[in-house]
């Protein structure tokens, strides 16, 4: 299927649009910022894959530097949607937004996150252009690119989520989002495998292609340990250590939530764990499709274990909004794909 | 050297795809890297005896604790903590760069791992030794250390599972065990071909011993392929082992409920800065060996840039978790926390403090530079003090914030004594004993991956 710019322009303006009436017809609903952490997760990590492999001069990228770089516009898009978040006033659910301080009050708080999110699209950009054309800065690129990823994910974690429990504090929660961001770019290329195999196979042999398949897909199975030892670290710490104002995080959301506890690390552990410890299913494109999906799923579920006791998501306008996020995010792909072909 | 070789094996050259005698290579590379395996020079002795020197020191220094008792130590109240605990997570971080150089690397299928990971393996054994004795050290009465382990016995008292510091005797006793089986499993063809060696004499004792160590081995095929498949499974296996121990580690800090010691940032920082100091000290080590040995044809500045951009890597790791950690002092608004940094920057240890960020945060920041990237003096040169910073590191975390705890009426200093001092200095003493032992019985690469090297170049 081949997207066009005005396509592309239209999808952009055309969800935006809906999900702008949506929020201001709805002024009680926090459910945007449950769609923005979704898709600002899985329109950076995809990057920083790249740029890792780039940086490292690796060779398992191979087949899946297009199609993970393809997902770039889509920060525009949260950008946009961010700025309609802070527009309709939904700033204004944060608790610490009636006794500002320096650091968090919304005027700063809004100018701070339009301005890093617009700042890595066009790190972004620039760095998918240098990547996909080999040029002679590529490794600058790459390095002024995580360089960004790691700033924008960390204040997304510390000013998106984090704030909501002022003055609760977790030290790794930056370095938790960008872990898992990167973990979700690991799923679209479980995804994209299956996908988009026949373009694979065509541009690539089919040896090259499975060879980059198996590093790819054991990178995947690699996160989905890392992503275990990153959450362990932060429970076992704030369980242990028992102080009250830290523990109640978690034990409000134990309680509450145990269930979506459970399959949060389920989903984002236990089961890829498991399953990709089977060199069969790493190698079947078939197989590592749904497991790239189901690991998205878990990171959804994750992200509305965090927000979901703060932010009141309305149970219709919370699914509507991620659909319209689906969208676009898919004509980003197909987007960039058309335009990388005709290039 | 023959011409044909020459070209083949020059610095930074990967031109192994040229030669047309890949066996006139391969025995090249057997016979450069086993030379060192020869008659020590006077250098070697004179760094020996330094070695034995320092670790003779550390011996009357403890032997004297021992029989004197812990107050000899500067350790008290309200710093219970002191200089022997950071010299143990020191050491312990030391032996990170040799599991994820032989085992990450490995598996990340990255190519100059070979000209290291025997180094490294070999520094992380004798890292776990060193860094074992210092819970010891800090054990007032030192021959009931068994009591750490859990044993039946009669009064059926068991340790206490859920103290951090009892987990620290399972991760590092584990990693000591994995590191060394590893190693060994690298070692074992190589110890095989050391068996027939010029300077290995027939019927003398070194013989016997590359005998009994080399297990048999062949060179068959079908013992080719079992290794390969054990060295990878040992590689998957040790693979965690890098995240675990110190994380472990942190935890003896991060568990407690004090303030600088209780984050939950501290499992990955403590294992990014093992990683961090570990490169260094690969670097401190390889370096002069390199020279020493003559293996400039084989460890290639291209490979030492590589391990300068891991270390590179690892410092912004660290250095972004200093950040967070004083930022969210300051966003959280808790004045226990926000007054331990300000106590850390502005306070008593601010010396300390200072030193830490400079040789953590600054020096890493000049191998932006390729041109200092890639000068071998200058790569030495930073090596040294990423590891004084690394030891501050721990410092600062240890005692500063039990210098200064909730309860102004318990504030107090610390200041290492003599003795403390001097078994830390015995401990460098011991560390370089070993690898210096090592390097004259051990080949100091893998013979084995170089040639497989040069086969795969074919």
């Amino acid at each position: 299927m081949q997207i066009s710019r005005t396509i592309l322009i239209g999808a952009f303006a055309g969800c935006a649009l809906l999900i702008a009436i949506l929020e201001w017809t709805f002024a009680e609903s926090g459910s945007l910022m449950y769609s923005m952490l979704f898709f600002v997760a899985l329109s950076q990590g995809p990057l920083a894959i790249v740029a890792a492999a780039d940086i490292s001069r690796s060779d398992w990228l191979r087949a899946y530097r297009r199609e993970l770089l393809s997902v770039r516009h889509m920060i525009l898009f949260v950008a946009l949607l961010f700025a309609i978040f802070a527009a309709s006033g939904k700033v204004g659910l944060y608790d610490w937004a009636k006794h500002p301080n320096a650091w968090l009050n919304p005027q700063f708080f809004i100018i701070r996150n339009i301005a890093l999110l617009l700042l890595a699209w066009l790190v972004a950009n620039r760095f998918a252009r240098e990547s996909l054309n080999d040029g002679p800065h590529k490794t600058m690129w790459a390095i002024f690119w995580v360089i960004t990823f790691v700033a924008s994910q960390t204040i997304v974690a510390f000013d998106w989520v984090m704030s909501l429990d002022y003055p609760w504090i977790s030290t790794l929660f930056g370095a938790y989002f960008f872990v898992e961001a990167f973990y979700a770019g690991l799923a679209l290329a479980a995804i994209m495998t299956y996908f988009n195999h026949h373009n694979f196979v065509e541009e690539f042999s089919e040896k090259t292609f499975q060879k980059s398949q198996m590093d790819m897909m054991t990178m995947f199975f690699g996160f989905s340990i890392f992503w275990g030892y990153q959450f362990f670290s932060q429970y076992i710490v704030i369980w242990y250590g028992n102080i009250p104002e830290e523990v109640a995080y978690i034990q409000y959301r134990l309680n509450e939530y145990s269930a979506l506890l459970y399959l949060v690390i389920l989903m984002l552990f236990l089961v890829p764990f498991v399953l990709m410890l089977s060199r069969k299913i790493k190698a079947n494109p078939r197989l590592v499709m749904p497991l790239g999906f189901w690991v998205w799923g878990g990171i959804l579920l994750e992200r509305y274990f965090m927000i979901g006791p703060h932010l009141n998501l309305h149970p219709l306008i919370a699914p509507v909004e991620l659909i319209l996020g689906a969208v676009v995010f898919l004509v980003t792909l197909l987007y960039t794909r058309r335009a990388a072909l005709a290039g | 050297m023959s011409s044909r070789t020459t070209e083949t094996l020059e610095p930074g050259g990967h031109a192994h795809e040229h030669v047309s005698d890949p066996k006139a290579v391969k025995d090249q590379i057997e016979h450069d890297i086993y030379a060192s395996v020869g008659k020590p020079r006077p250098l070697f002795w004179i760094a020996l005896a330094l070695s034995l020197g320092a670790v003779g020191i550390g011996a009357v220094c403890w032997a004297y604790q021992i029989y004197t008792g812990l107050g000899v130590a500067g350790i008290t109240n309200p710093v219970g903590w002191g200089v022997y605990i950071v010299d143990f997570v020191f050491w312990v971080g030391i032996a990170h760069s040799g599991t994820l150089i032989s085992a990450i690397l490995f598996l990340f299928r990255a190519k100059f791992r070979s000209k290291f990971n025997r180094a490294a393996e070999a520094m992380t054994v004798f890292a776990v030794l060193t860094a074992g004795l210092f819970p010891l050290v800090h054990l007032g009465r030192v021959w009931f250390f068994y009591w750490l382990f859990p044993y039946p016995n009669q009064r059926l008292l068991w340790i206490n599972f859920r103290s951090p510091l009892i987990w620290d005797v399972f991760a590092v006793s584990t990693y000591l065990t994995v590191s060394v089986v590893f190693w060994y499993i690298g070692l074992v063809p190589d110890i095989a071909l050391a068996r027939r060696l010029k300077q290995v004499k027939e019927g003398k004792i070194a013989r016997v011993l590359y005998g009994i160590f080399s297990g048999g081995w062949s060179g068959s095929f079908r013992e080719w392929q079992h290794y390969g498949q054990l060295y990878k499974y040992m590689a998957a296996l040790a693979a965690p082992l890098v995240l675990s121990v110190h994380s472990v580690v942190s935890w003896d800090f991060a568990m407690g409920v004090v303030y600088g010691w209780h984050t939950t940032i501290f499992a990955p920082y403590f294992v990014a800065g093992a990683i961090f100091s570990g490169c260094a000290m690969v670097l401190t080590l390889v370096i002069p060996m390199r020279k020493i040995y003559r293996l400039e044809k084989y460890i290639s500045i291209d490979d030492l840039e590589k391990l300068a951009k891991l270390l590179m890597f690892t410092g912004l790791i660290v250095g972004y978790a200093y950040i967070i950690e004083l930022a969210l002092a300051v966003y959280s608004g808790n004045v226990y926390e926000y007054e331990q940094f300000m106590y850390r920057m502005g306070g008593d240890y601010a010396w300390a403090y200072w030193t830490m960020m400079i040789c953590n945060i600054g020096t890493p920041l000049l191998l932006f530079f390729r041109k200092l990237r890639r000068s071998i003096g200058f790569l030495f040169a930073i090596s040294i003090p990423v590891n004084i910073g690394m030891w501050f590191e721990r410092f600062n975390i240890i005692i500063i914030s039990l210098a200064k705890d909730f309860d102004p009426y318990a504030f107090g200093l610390y200041t290492p004594s003599l003795i403390e001092l001097g078994i830390t200095l015995g401990s460098f003493g011991w560390f370089f004993t070993y690898y210096l032992g090592f390097t004259k019985t051990l080949p100091v690469l893998s013979v084995t991956e170089l040639k497989e090297e040069v086969e795969h170049g074919h």
